[in-house]
């Protein structure tokens, strides 16, 4: 029976990726735990395995394509005998079952209103301040790569923050531009 | 003191190596389920997949006895299994549904089972050592003579409140077996960048408790050191240490990379060492057919493809389940 391979969520807030590389072909045998291709996730490049054994009877999605939604087909697997010419046209990308609202509010529980404090919400940088997007790893990696360019004396050491590049990359190529003296990873505990 | 590695060969009948072909086979299919529906979206945050491993929960169960406990960390989904808990109830603690062993409000770390004696899944690095010491406190004050199997990893083995349990445990005699599934590295950590002194089990002996370093790729190597450990415990001689070498084929958790290792390393261990296929190898030898092996297979595939099922229709839980399973009712 041909099977159809879905783009995987490789990262808990994947939502697309990238189908960086092939690692097999149309006509390669696969067999479960095989690598069938690198795919470029929000945080990192991941190895896709395959889960089963069978040949790759059509590639749907070709490398390099960007932004390519979770769980849309990408593979058809065929068994032994089956020809590829059977494969039907991809079907639609699975819908991500909808998350039902619950039929009822859950019961209400009585809470006091809690008193808002008045805040002063205007921003405190200068007016005219030129403003830039980013995520919030890479500001507080910069942040750190600022303090440590700004003074000697500021070195990070924790787990995985050197060669791992951070458990989830806020210390993305700090190493590298300080060297190990200045980032030092700890032992995992 | 015994410390020795185990390294006699070991033998079992057919009719055994059977029982830890599909035991170690079960767990390989759930988890490569369990990686498939995460890719599918239908698991969410944290999934540890013991892939590789197998064989370390697979060979102390064969020497665990009714009443006898376990407690592991965050690479769970194998004890669970190995100690008979249901896999449609961990599937769908997987995909946070109602008939999940915590009513789907505890996920891939945190299960529990009672009637098992399965004391969880923590997610806490080393945390539930001393908790597998109070565990097996319960029984020395009973008197019974049951043990309970501790398992962390490599990296937990660093911690400092290892050395405080270790200490009591055997100041108390304990019957304790404290497992270290040493898979070589802690999260993106290899053992050799984390400690100089890479013999876990050794340590033990800073504080008179027994160990060995043990083939966890071996079933019955493992199974074998097992029998020896649990006999010292219920002996009432105190705990005991295991170092397992075993190694996981996947990353340390869904969104790991693994570039820490090469691929070759990896397939290396596949090819050479693998459990599953060791046992498939014995069996063989010990008449079994490639058609009675194909036939256990789909029958495990069939368990697992039917959790998948289960773990995808049992709904989700009501709200009003925030409220519950909070407090211990007196």
């Amino acid at each position: 029976m041909a099977t159809e391979i879905l783009m995987p969520a490789l990262s808990p807030t994947m939502e697309e990726g990238t189908l960086a590389k092939w690692l097999v072909k149309e006509g390669d045998t696969v067999s479960a735990g095989d690598i069938m291709a690198e795919i470029e996730t929000d945080k990192a490049t991941m190895e896709f395995e395959a889960v089963d054994d069978g040949i790759v009877g059509r590639i749907l999605v070709a490398e390099g394509t960007e932004s390519v939604k979770v769980n849309t087909p990408i593979a058809v697997i065929i068994e032994d005998g089956e020809s590829a010419d059977e494969i039907e046209a991809p079907a639609a990308p699975m819908a991500v079952p909808a998350v039902e609202e619950p039929a009822s509010a859950p019961e209400a529980v009585a809470y006091a209103a809690p008193v808002q404090p008045a805040v002063d919400r205007s921003p405190d940088y200068p007016a005219g301040t030129e403003m830039v997007s980013t995520t919030v790893r890479d500001a507080l990696r910069d942040a750190i790569a600022e303090e440590m360019r700004a003074d000697e004396t500021v070195f990070i050491m924790g787990e995985e923050v050197a060669e791992y590049q951070g458990a989830y990359k806020i210390t993305q190529g700090i190493l590298e531009e300080f060297g190990a003296r200045r980032v030092i990873d700890t032992p995992i505990t | 003191m015994a410390a020795r590695r185990a390294t006699k060969k070991q033998a079992a009948p057919k009719e055994e190596l059977l029982k830890y072909y599909k035991d170690m086979l079960l767990i390989r299919r759930f988890e490569e389920k369990a990686g498939q529906l995460y890719g599918m979206g239908l698991i969410g945050g944290f999934c540890h997949l013991y892939i590789g491993q197998e064989a370390v929960v697979v060979g102390l169960e064969s020497v665990a006895i009714e009443g006898d406990k376990r407690i592991t960390t965050y690479r769970d989904h194998g004890h669970m299994l190995a100690c008979g808990m249901d896999a449609n109830g961990v599937m769908a603690e997987l995909t946070g549904r109602i008939g999940g062993y915590s009513k789907g409000k505890g996920g891939s770390m945190h299960m529990f089972s009672k009637e098992r004696d399965f004391y969880g899944g923590h997610g806490i690095v080393g945390a539930n050592v001393p908790l597998g010491a109070g565990l097996a406190f319960s029984d020395m004050y009973k008197g019974n003579k049951n043990v309970t199997f501790t398992y962390f990893g490599d990296g937990a083995a660093n911690q400092g409140q290892v050395y405080e349990t270790y200490n009591m445990a055997e100041l108390w005699k304990l019957p304790v077996i404290f497992v270290i599934e040493n898979n070589q590295y802690a999260m993106g950590t290899s053992v050799k960048r984390a400690t100089k002194s890479s013999s876990f089990w050794e340590r033990g002996t800073a504080f008179s408790i027994p160990g060995e370093q043990v083939d966890g790729m071996d079933v019955l190597a493992v199974r074998a050191a097992g029998q020896k450990a649990v006999k010292h415990c219920r002996a009432g001689k105190g705990p005991y240490i295991l170092e397992i070498m075993t190694y996981r084929y996947r990353g340390h958790s869904m969104s790991d990379p693994a570039k820490y290792r090469t691929r070759d390393e990896v397939q290396k261990i596949r090819e050479e060492r693998d459990a599953i296929e060791q046992v498939r190898g014995r069996l063989l030898d010990a008449g079994a057919t490639e058609a009675e092996l194909k036939a256990i297979d789909k029958d495990i595939k069939d368990v697992v493809n039917a959790a998948a099922e289960f773990a995808k229709e049992s709904p989700e839980p009501d709200p009003s389940e925030l409220w519950t399973d909070i407090t211990v009712s007196a």
